[in-house]
């Protein structure tokens, strides 16, 4: 009787506990829909499971306490070995918490998803050593010049732009290994698995602008892969207005239109996987894992040209090592994953800077 | 000269590179026949690396002498009747030579792994220093993941499996009244394993560690440095001794148990270890198969994990967690075994619902099978494979639950002794429950999408992984110290050591939660500056944690020379491997017990679990 009046009172105490934890909250500040219902259901797993906390604890420090042996007693207790009641009774009670937690959370699970809510939003995710890039299909098509028919793609490169109170299912992918595709203030995370597309949707309630983080380990530069961390260019999303977002969008698409034609500026948009480890002034980049690309002249061995240095630091990285710098960080695949138009442009581009 | 041609260390010195090298030849020379290009082409040093490495492993083994009983068999030489020279300890010496005596491969194991658990913890000190500030600070992020793979990798394999293997291995026959383990050169052949692993792991150092944790996923594996086939290498040859020792473990339950040990009398580290045997043989192939599979995209230009030729990524992520994740119960339940047999015998009660906790151990093996894909929440398999995972992992709460409720139910009421291996006990139910608690909330796939792969996961895991089996490892170690040396250890320095344990180690994991929480992701050699603080306190507990290591270790050495003598039974157990002189007899019992009773009848007057037909040094029993 004495342990069940001890367990309850633990039990008591402990979701108290789980009441204080749930006032301090350490838990980002919430920015979408999908973030009230998974704090909904943090919250209640934590009061309950703290109650549990409370029992075992009270009653572990309870017997500790009061049964603990005099010095010198050689006396055995009361040979019980069981009580069938009570074993019953602490195998219903935790089965029923289970299958109510199990519910609720299946319930958040089907709330949280909005992937094909009327009016959703697409955007394209592409996780990449290190850097994160976006595009929207559904904005993309192809635009007819004097020249011939260019597709075009309107693409947030490296950041993301969204508008608020809207449906978005994502379109994650990765060019190269497993990311991890995190935005702690929404409460959603998703992978970029190699070789597949995953789904993932939230719904921004906030404005602002909010981080994104790899959580999945990905080599040299993956603290900094979109990360606040020192020394990062981070990539974030920003949440506006629709109406905000229908001009931003729009410009964006003029845009698009006009630079799927130009070579020049279509250096600046393949520039999208460089962005996350290099400084690039005409891309307003700021990336410190690799040398800065300003100035790429300094950098060159003698008795070689401009072009064919910046042709082979792209297409084999650890050919020349810039000096303070380590060979083996930089992908070796950009000679594949970009097409021969967007690094002709960006050598053109690149090297035309520099001697500048 | 003859010591390098008997079985030992020393033959092992020249055997080893002897076999290695002369596989590597042969593989050269018929890559030239067949007129193919030579070294230091593309992957031709990482193939070598392999042969070398797989072949030295054979080497060793025929060095130590693992097959110089087998060998003249198979060539049908006449039989040579076992002499029982590699049985037993006469020596310092005899510890480190190919030897069939269970009680000697019990301390091989856990010196073995203790060694590797300490060097598993070094690891860590140095990279929670890189940690402890924001920014880039003593070592570089390949460093960094190097060394964070290496110590998830050494921990697991290396230590969380393996110890409890080698605490079975010391007791687990004595318990049941055997003489020795079923296979005995078996078991030989297992434990020599493990160090080749550990050398294995290590050595990954040389030629580039690998840095994909020790979960090994492709792409980012397969890509990796030449280390990551090393990894591949080295959880073949870890795996081999792990399902080795279960099928030899699973045997001598089955087969040696003394006249009378029916499966409900036998004590409950045996249940746990049945239950784990069986979760070892059935599930460790699975691993074996994953790293095969990487090995072979590696070095033989497979396409298993290549998504443009058509292989899957995700592929291996089930195949790993269908080992990995009932590796976790592997890591779990022998310690609940322990916390059990402590509990009781501490308490001066009967275990509380011994069938209960029976029959949960089994419960928790076969659910242990159906959970592993909630560790993908966040892969991106299928959609709705997430709620069946997310049912099964919240069940398996129910019967840790039960354990739990079990344990409280033995010490209420009971006649505490607070030793140092019952503090740990105690303390382990504290802890434990914080990483069950937690186990709940990730099981929640809303929740887990939020803190998946962040520091809370790793504080999760810290806290079932340290708080719950590393706990129950010291328990054991202090339960049976004076069994397996004669005599007692020091108790103030074990509460010393349990306490600097106990605080440091929560400081470390708890504030883990929130950094999780917050924003931090696991993995990472430097973060958002925000976090700074608690990582600063987090690296601070961290030393302390690896200091209060020093005491036990201290403790461990010095009570083996200084310490009271034991006697057989200083705790007036019941079970059977108090009940012969500690340490125990070369062949366990001079008289073979005959078990007349349940193990945990503590409180009956007069009641006995076994009795010893002849005199027998059970009538030496203290009563001190």
């Amino acid at each position: 009787m004495k342990a069940i009046i001890v367990g309850a009172v633990g039990a008591v105490l402990g979701c108290a506990l789980g009441v204080v934890l749930v006032l301090l909250d350490g838990m980002p500040l919430q920015a979408s829909v999908q973030a009230h219902n998974t704090d909904w259901i943090y919250q209640i797993m934590l009061v309950t499971t703290a109650g549990i906390f409370g029992l075992v604890t009270a009653v572990l420090v309870g017997a500790v306490v009061t049964f603990r042996a005099k010095h010198g007693d050689m006396s055995d207790a009361a040979p019980v070995h069981g009580h069938t009641g009570l074993e019953i009774i602490w195998t219903i009670i935790p089965t029923i918490i289970v299958i109510v937690l199990t519910g609720l959370s299946w319930k958040v699970l089907n709330d949280n998803n909005v992937a094909d809510a009327k009016g959703h939003l697409t955007v394209s995710v592409w996780g990449q050593k290190w850097d994160w890039n976006y595009d929207y299909p559904t904005y993309s098509g192809e635009v007819t010049g004097t020249k011939g028919t260019f597709p075009y793609k309107v693409a947030g490169i490296h950041e993301l732009v969204v508008p608020i109170n809207t449906p978005i299912r994502f379109e994650i992918r990765s060019r190269d290994v497993i990311h991890g595709w995190w935005v702690p203030a929404w409460r959603v995370q998703i992978n970029a698995t190699p070789g597949q597309m995953n789904l993932l949707s939230a719904t921004p309630d906030r404005l602002g602008t909010f981080a994104v983080v790899c959580t999945f380990v990905c080599g040299d530069a993956h603290p900094k892969m979109g990360t606040e961390v020192a020394g990062a260019f981070p990539s974030r999303i920003h949440v506006v207005t629709q109406a905000e977002f229908a001009t931003y969008i729009a410009a964006a698409v003029v845009q698009a239109k006009k630079d799927a034609s130009d070579p020049d500026h279509a250096a600046v948009v393949a520039f999208s996987g460089c962005a996350g480890c290099h400084a690039w002034t005409p891309a307003k980049a700021g990336g410190t894992v690799g040398p800065s690309l300003d100035d790429v002249a300094k950098d060159k061995p003698a008795g070689e040209t401009l072009e064919a240095f910046v042709r082979e630091s792209i297409v084999s990285p650890s050919a020349h090592i810039a000096t303070g710098f380590s060979p083996g960080v930089m992908p070796a695949n950009f000679g594949t994953t970009l097409s021969k138009d967007q690094i002709d442009a960006l050598v053109a581009r690149i090297a035309a800077d520099s001697k500048k | 000269m003859r010591v390098f041609l008997r079985p030992n260390l020393a033959r092992c010195l020249w055997v080893t590179p002897f076999v290695s090298l002369t596989s590597m030849t042969l593989a050269l020379a018929i890559r030239k026949a067949a007129g193919y290009p030579q070294l230091w082409d593309d992957g031709v040093p990482q193939q070598m690396l392999a042969i070398g490495y797989i072949s030295g492993v054979i080497g060793f083994l025929i060095g130590i002498g693992s097959f110089d009983t087998w060998f003249p068999w198979m060539i049908g030489s006449p039989d040579r009747p076992d002499d029982h020279s590699q049985h037993g300890a006469y020596s310092w010496r005899d510890y480190f030579r190919f030897n069939t005596d269970h009680k000697v491969i019990g301390v091989q194991y856990v010196v073995t792994t203790f060694i590797a658990f300490l060097m598993g913890g070094m690891m860590a000190e140095i990279f929670r220093s890189e940690l402890a500030h924001s920014g880039q600070g003593v070592i570089d992020t390949k460093m960094f993941n190097g060394l964070m793979s290496q110590h998830g990798t050494l921990m697991i394999f290396t230590f969380l499996v393996p110890v409890f293997a080698g605490i079975g291995n010391f007791v687990i026959p004595l318990m049941l009244g055997a003489p020795d383990m079923a296979f005995p050169r078996l078991n030989a052949l297992s434990f020599w394993l493990l160090p080749l692993a550990l050398l294995i792991f290590l050595s990954s150092f040389l030629v580039g560690s690998f840095e994909a944790g020790w979960t090994g996923y492709p792409p980012f594996s397969t890509e990796g440095p030449m280390g990551e086939t090393l990894f591949e290498i080295g959880i073949q040859v870890a795996g081999a001794s792990s399902i080795a020792t279960a099928v030899n473990f699973l045997v001598t339950i089955i087969t040696m148990r003394a006249p009378g040990m029916t499966l409900f009398r036998m004590p409950l580290l045996v249940w746990a270890n049945l239950a784990t045997s069986a979760l070892v043989v059935a599930a460790t192939p699975f691993i074996a198969g994953a790293q095969f599979m990487t090995m072979f995209d590696r070095v033989m230009g497979t396409k298993f994990f290549v998504p443009e030729m058509g292989g899957d990524v995700l592929a291996y992520q089930h195949v790993f967690w269908f080992y990995s994740h009932p590796a976790v119960y592997i890591m779990v339940l022998p310690g609940f075994g322990i916390i059990s047999e402590i509990l009781s015998v501490m308490s001066r009660k009967p275990i509380f619902g011994y069938r209960a906790i029976a029959f949960s151990s089994a419960g928790i093996a076969l659910l242990g099978f159906s959970v592993w894909a909630h560790h993908m929440f966040a892969s991106g398999m299928e959609d709705w494979l997430r709620v069946p995972m997310m049912i099964s992992t919240m069940m398996i709460a129910i019967p840790t639950g039960i354990k739990i409720f079990s344990w409280l139910g033995t010490i209420w009421q009971g006649v505490l002794h607070m030793t140092t291996a019952m503090l740990f006990a105690t303390g382990f139910i504290f802890t434990f429950v914080i990483g069950g608690v937690t186990g709940i909330w990730l099981a929640s796939v809303p929740f887990d999408n939020h803190v998946h792969d962040t520091y809370f996961v790793v504080a999760h895991f810290h806290y079932v992984l340290f708080g719950g089996s590393v706990m129950t490892v010291f328990a054991g170690l202090y339960f049976w110290y004076p069994k397996v040396t004669g005599r007692m250890i020091n108790e103030k320095l074990g509460r010393a050591h349990f306490w600097t344990t106990m605080i440091s180690s929560n400081l470390v994991f708890m504030p883990m939660h929130w950094l999780g929480l917050e924003g931090m992701p696991r993995r990472v050699a430097d973060y958002d500056p925000q976090f700074q603080n608690w990582n600063e306190v987090i690296s601070l507990a961290a030393f302390v944690l690896g200091a209060g290591m020093l005491i036990f270790v201290y403790n461990v050495i010095v009570s083996a020379r200084h310490g009271a003598p034991a006697g057989p039974n200083p705790y007036r157990s019941l079970t059977l491997e108090w009940q012969v002189s500690s340490p125990p007899p070369i062949f366990n019992f001079d008289i073979p017990p005959r078990v007349v009773g349940g193990p945990y009848r503590y409180g009956e007057p007069g009641a006995k679990h076994a009795i010893f037909p002849e005199p027998s040094v059970a009538k030496e029993r203290t009563h001190a």
